[in-house]
């Protein structure tokens, strides 16, 4: 019986966590290809003489995201046997994209991004013993300027 | 266009009514404005001065009845609204620069949040050392049970991610309400983290430097 509940969740996790992540990848990239003349530079300092910027201010964005069942399980085994945990890293991909879009997306009117800054957190850390929950929380912000046109 | 009621402002150019005494009128209009004299001599300079920015039709009739009764001449204008169907020969974009100096500046608006090391384009005159804002959040059950569901398919779980946004800014708000109290007027070199304290609870810390720019 267990092994049945087991089962089902595993492919519950591995339908809808595929589906869901495509889509999530399309919807990535038709917005940063909406968003590339946006430039998001990790530079303090750009080639901007000072006087141009009539406007500087923080923006930020972030994205709260989980792993599925079946990606769990695989990153369990992976965890014995060691190596790249790849849907991992698909998952951490996902949502940093997804929080420098938003950081994007919430810079309206702004030509540059400077200074960005993204951060990793892990939040809703693991009961012990018990099965653990994890999500991350990616932020991605930095200083939106506005230029003189 | 439809219901979308018309607004009214209600300026004052310093007229005072036939046979009404000015000095008389000023002290009446001291009473009822609840106005020291200074303020009130303000409004005689001849110049326009808007009493009343953005009214109804109810509201600015009642302004100019009160001015009436205290001998004063009051005007009322139509604001131009996105249909112009401007009747008064107001010009149209003086309202707004008129009626902002009577409104207290916007909150938070004259503090500017940066991660970089100076504001562009202007200099730091003084530095105030460090400020700093944090709150501590705990997501409630409902969400909770919510994510764990979500845990079972994977993907973003859009409950966390508004909560914590929201306590970011209001990590970034007590941060700037600190600046405020050390009297800067903008905050460099920001950073945030987030950190776990305790199970289901995470912290939001916002911190920067206070400086003041001209």
């Amino acid at each position: 019986m267990d092994l049945i509940i087991f089962l089902m969740l595993l492919a519950l996790g591995y339908f809808a966590g595929t589906v869901a992540e495509k889509r999530h990848y399309r919807s990535i990239e038709k917005r940063e290809k909406a968003l590339v003349r946006l430039p998001a530079v990790t530079l303090k300092r750009v080639d901007i003489a000072p006087e141009k910027v009539c406007a500087a201010r923080m923006v930020h964005g972030s994205a709260v995201i989980s792993v599925d069942y079946f990606k769990r399980m695989l990153a369990a085994l992976r965890n014995i046997f060691g190596g790249k945990v790849k849907s991992y890293e698909t998952l951490l991909d996902r949502a940093r994209r997804e929080s420098l879009l938003r950081m994007k997306e919430s810079a309206v009117g702004a030509d540059i991004i400077v200074n960005v800054r993204i951060e990793t957190a892990t939040i809703g850390r693991s009961r012990r013993g018990k099965q653990r929950i994890s999500c991350l929380e990616t932020v991605a912000y930095g200083t939106a300027l506005t230029l003189e046109k | 266009m439809e219901t979308q009621p018309k607004q009214f402002r209600v300026v004052f150019h310093g007229e005072v009514a036939d046979g009404h005494d000015p000095t008389a009128v000023r002290e009446k209009l001291a009473a009822l404005l609840k106005k020291d004299p200074a303020r009130i001599e303000r409004l005689f300079s001849g110049r326009e001065v808007v009493i009343a920015a953005r009214v109804n039709a109810a509201d600015a009739e009642k302004y100019r009845k009160a001015f009436a009764a205290a001998g004063a001449v009051c005007r009322i204008e139509t604001l131009e609204t996105e249909n112009a169907s401007g009747k008064e020969s107001g010009p149209p974009q003086t309202p707004e620069p008129a009626a902002a100096p009577l409104s207290s500046p916007p909150d938070g608006g004259s503090m500017i949040v940066t991660n970089i090391e100076s504001v562009p384009g202007k200099t730091i005159v003084a530095h105030y050392g460090l400020v700093s804002g944090s709150t501590i959040r705990a997501k409630h059950l409902g969400r909770d049970i919510m994510a764990s569901l979500k845990n079972l398919v994977g993907g973003e779980l859009k409950g966390y991610t508004e909560l914590l946004r929201e306590s970011r800014r209001q990590a970034t708000e007590r941060m700037i309400e600190q600046a405020r109290q050390l009297g800067a007027n903008a905050i460099i070199n920001v950073r945030f983290s987030t950190s776990s304290v305790a199970q289901g609870a995470a912290e939001l810390y916002a911190y920067g430097t206070a400086v003041s720019v001209r």
